[in-house]
């Protein structure tokens, strides 16, 4: 399998993630995410670890194999989901730095630097100072995942945001509709950088004409709004 | 959002597409095989972004766009480099590797830093995992952009006399 191919498997599921998440990861309390993230890449690096491998596991004086469809499939497989935790898990992680103040950040931004200089240097001496073969130190490294546990869970302080699911912003109720939704569009506008008076425009006319009646439309209406908001925020950080 | 893309697309251009080509006659190196610049080059890289990115508490750089100029023109000087050696010694291309990753990695803490201070409170958990879609966009970008450059500048290369990376 060409090396580009896997990179693609390694670098296109996080990709996602990243893209689509922050409209929706909100809903998922962070104490939950985190224990999807690290099933995510302890399966992940146990798949790619404990599939039998034609080529590590050739006799010897017999010639390696050729591995076959399935081989690839599921090692890509396992790869896709340490993809998807480690997307999950840095949006997540850069959220979090919110709860925790300036340093918290610098903080993350030093341990995402280390874990360049450490994941490829243990690997190294896994391999070869060490001696385990690849399939063993796979299987060794599959148990770092539970370093994260215990960080968020024993050490990391308790912040006061985390105890509820948090939302971006506040959706207003149907009784304050009208009243709100100015508020809001003043809100969305006066952001981060100015925006434009079409978009402006546009966020209004088509929050007034959604103006909803009864309380089920107007859960998709709060979800539709939010969503909205989002995206013109994220928008709006495109060009610092 | 934009110079951190314009970074990572650069960088990991020049990570997986250019810096597989940059190689010199051993005799001049401190190496015994061709295989070894390849993984000296990344621990170079590795080492420039980890110590930009612990720099936050004693560095502030302001600039977003400044640093991402640089980074392109990185790629720029290696890739003409890799056309048409200029770059004297395998330890400049060592500086300018790492220095590849002091760009990186600052401009990386600085984008999040830069939300943190100016984006309001309400908007700020949102913003900053938003924002981490661009490293990942980057590195996909780049992705296809070094499997063609890789093959692209060995090819030349190696029309040009020198099938070093021919003999990793």
């Amino acid at each position: 399998m060409p090396k580009s191919a896997v990179l693609l498997f390694d670098v296109v599921p996080s990709f996602l993630v990243k893209l689509t998440a922050p409209y929706y990861i909100h809903k998922i309390p962070y104490r939950l995410r985190i224990l999807v993230f690290v099933a995510l890449s302890t399966c992940g690096m146990l798949l790619i670890a404990l599939t039998p491998s034609s080529i590590s596991d050739a006799k010897p004086g017999q010639k390696p194999g050729v591995p076959d469809r399935s081989e690839i499939l599921v090692k890509m497989g396992g790869v896709v989901l340490a993809s998807l935790s480690s997307g999950g898990g840095e949006l997540s992680f850069l959220g979090l730095t919110h709860f925790y103040g300036p340093f918290s950040l610098a903080a993350w931004g030093s341990g995402t630097g280390g874990a360049g200089l450490v994941g490829a240097g243990a690997y190294v001496i896994a391999t070869t100072t060490l001696g385990l073969g690849v399939k063993n130190s796979l299987l060794a490294f599959s148990f770092l995942p539970v370093i994260m546990l215990l960080s968020f869970f024993l050490v990391l302080p308790k912040s006061q945001a985390l105890k509820k699911t948090t939302s971006y912003q506040r959706i207003p109720d149907a009784a304050d509709e009208d009243a709100e939704e100015d508020a809001e569009d003043e809100r969305v506008d006066e952001g981060l950088l100015s925006q434009r008076s079409s978009v402006r425009g546009s966020v209004r006319g088509s929050v007034r004409r959604s103006s909803p009646g009864y309380p089920s439309q107007s859960k998709l209406d709060n979800a539709w709004r939010s969503f909205k908001a989002n995206f013109l925020r994220a928008r709006s950080l495109f060009f610092p | 959002m934009l110079p951190l893309l314009l970074v990572y697309i650069a960088e990991y251009t020049i990570n997986q597409g250019v810096a597989p080509t940059l190689l010199f006659p051993l005799d001049e190196t401190p190496f015994s095989h061709y295989r070894a610049f390849y993984p000296t080059y990344n621990a170079l890289y590795q080492l420039g972004v980890f110590i930009s990115r612990s720099s936050l508490p004693f560095l502030r750089v302001r600039s977003l766009y400044m640093p991402s100029l640089f980074q392109c023109l990185n790629l720029l000087v290696l890739g003409l480099h890799a056309l048409f050696p200029f770059i004297p010694n395998v330890y400049c291309v060592f500086l300018i590797v790492f220095w590849e990753g002091l760009l990186g990695g600052l401009v990386y803490v600085s984008t999040f830093r830069r939300i943190q201070e100016e984006v309001r409170e309400e908007d700020r958990e949102f913003s900053l995992g938003a924002t981490s879609v661009s490293d990942s966009g980057g590195i996909c970008i780049a992705g296809f952009l070094g499997m063609a450059l890789e093959t692209g500048l060995c090819a030349w290369q190696v029309a040009h006399g020198r099938d070093w990376c021919r003999r990793l």
